[in-house]
């Protein structure tokens, strides 16, 4: 008898299934030059302390992407290390015109010419919990323990990547997206978390175009 | 005398979960900015070298962080940076009586864990001064100054979270010395220079 709550639970997730929708929109500016040897892309995201940063796990994610696509990409420690301190919290550039600035200062110009980096891929943005609501209940007795209702709650992500051409010290171009997704927990007996990939959507999303964007570069 | 092995196994993984041990050994990159000619000495004192934070509260987790090397490898490479000569020292008697010298101090350390904040972070403030004296004369300066760090709760052990935390409360304490020191009146008068962030070295 007990499997038809299950059964029910199973179909209900099925048609409910934490689904996203996203948009992404791309604006070129400058065309893209080709990657000499030994030069490279490096994807830093948006950090300041306290307040709004962006997420290290979604720069992580955007960065894994773009070496899967065989893109040359330097890990962001490393080009922390190379700059330092000057992309630090404490120091680094919140704005995109900020940046624009602190990468036109001679001694971090010449850095960048050293090092070999290409292109910079600002990343600016956050994954924000939304709306949420519902209700579950769960309860244990001496034949077992069950759970009722269902919680459900929203994710918005919006971010926008920056890409900035080393040898000109220009913006290449700008690609945004926002997506946003619903994630549910329904429970007839076992609760079920069917998160929505809202992030991982958008990290695919601004991913995709930046690839498409550079592969140009190593064509 | 198998079932005593299984109880100490049992003990000693129960009061590992309550304990958690970090040591600093982190190494630290040299400031990208001009050097100043002057030379310098910096005084690594046994207390900097030997500080230990403990925690112990009635309720959670033990907390001990030994900063062990890392003290001296940060204020060596921050100042390494900043100076064209730099010579460190660890005994104050060593210290020349005519040397313009730096003295580092670690005046306070806390944190705060995702249970105690109710946030996803590990945080990490330090706060240090930074004295400026000749010789082992009375300082010039003693400039007081607050790093911070933080580091997400996901993907690590709280240990290493805490780990991360601290390297990056290192790493913005020498971002605050390269944009404030040379800031501090005594300082930018004995060094006669502009601020550090118009810097041409590479």
């Amino acid at each position: 008898m007990r499997c038809w709550p299950a059964a029910f639970a199973l179909l209900l997730t099925a048609i409910l299934g934490g689904c996203v929708s996203s948009s992404v929109e791309q604006l070129r500016q400058a065309p893209v030059g080709v990657l000499k040897e030994g030069e490279t892309i490096v994807v830093l995201g948006r950090r300041q302390n306290f307040r709004h940063q962006t997420e290290a796990d979604f720069t992580r994610c955007v960065q894994n992407t773009l070496t899967r696509k065989k893109l040359p990409v330097k890990a962001e420690q490393d080009f922390m290390d190379e700059m330092f301190p000057w992309f630090q919290p404490r120091m680094a550039p919140t704005t995109a015109e900020a940046l624009a600035k602190r990468l036109q200062e001679p001694a971090i110009a010449d850095r960048l010419k050293q090092t070999g980096t290409r292109y910079i891929v600002w990343l600016d943005g956050i994954t924000r919990r939304g709306e949420d609501g519902g209700s579950l209940s769960c309860s244990v007795g001496a034949g077992g323990g069950a759970c009722l209702g269902l919680l459900w709650w929203e994710d918005d992500a919006e971010y926008e990547a920056v890409i900035w051409d080393m040898q000109t010290l220009k913006s290449m171009g700008k690609i945004a997206v926002e997506a946003s997704g619903t994630s549910y927990v329904p429970a007839v007996i076992i609760p079920i978390p069917l998160v929505a990939p809202t992030q991982s959507a958008a990290c695919r999303g601004v991913a995709n175009q930046i690839g498409e964007f550079l592969t140009k570069a190593i064509q | 005398m198998l079932k005593l092995r299984w109880i100490a196994l049992f003990l000693s993984l129960l009061l590992g979960a309550c304990s958690q041990h970090v040591v600093l050994s982190d190494d630290f990159p040299e400031p990208i900015i001009s050097q100043l000619p002057q030379p310098v000495v910096v005084y690594i004192s046994p207390e900097l070298r030997r500080y230990v934070h403990r925690h112990e509260p009635e309720q959670g987790a033990d907390w001990t962080i030994v900063f062990g090397s890392s003290q001296e490898k940060l204020f060596k490479s921050v100042f390494a940076g900043m100076f064209e000569e730099v010579s460190l020292v660890f005994e104050e008697k060593a210290i020349p009586d005519d040397a313009l010298v730096l003295t580092p101090v670690m005046r306070d350390f806390q944190f705060s864990t995702p249970g105690m904040s109710k946030s996803d972070y590990y945080e990490v403030w330090i706060k240090y001064s930074l004295k400026l004296a000749r010789g082992g004369g009375e300082p010039m300066l003693n400039w007081a100054f607050t790093a911070y760090g933080r580091e997400e709760k996901s993907g690590r052990s709280a240990a290493g979270a805490m780990r991360e935390a601290s390297r990056r409360a290192m790493r913005d304490a020498a971002a605050a010395i390269v944009l404030n020191f040379m800031k501090q009146p005594a300082a930018k008068k004995l060094f006669s220079v502009a601020p550090a962030a118009k810097a041409e070295r590479t």
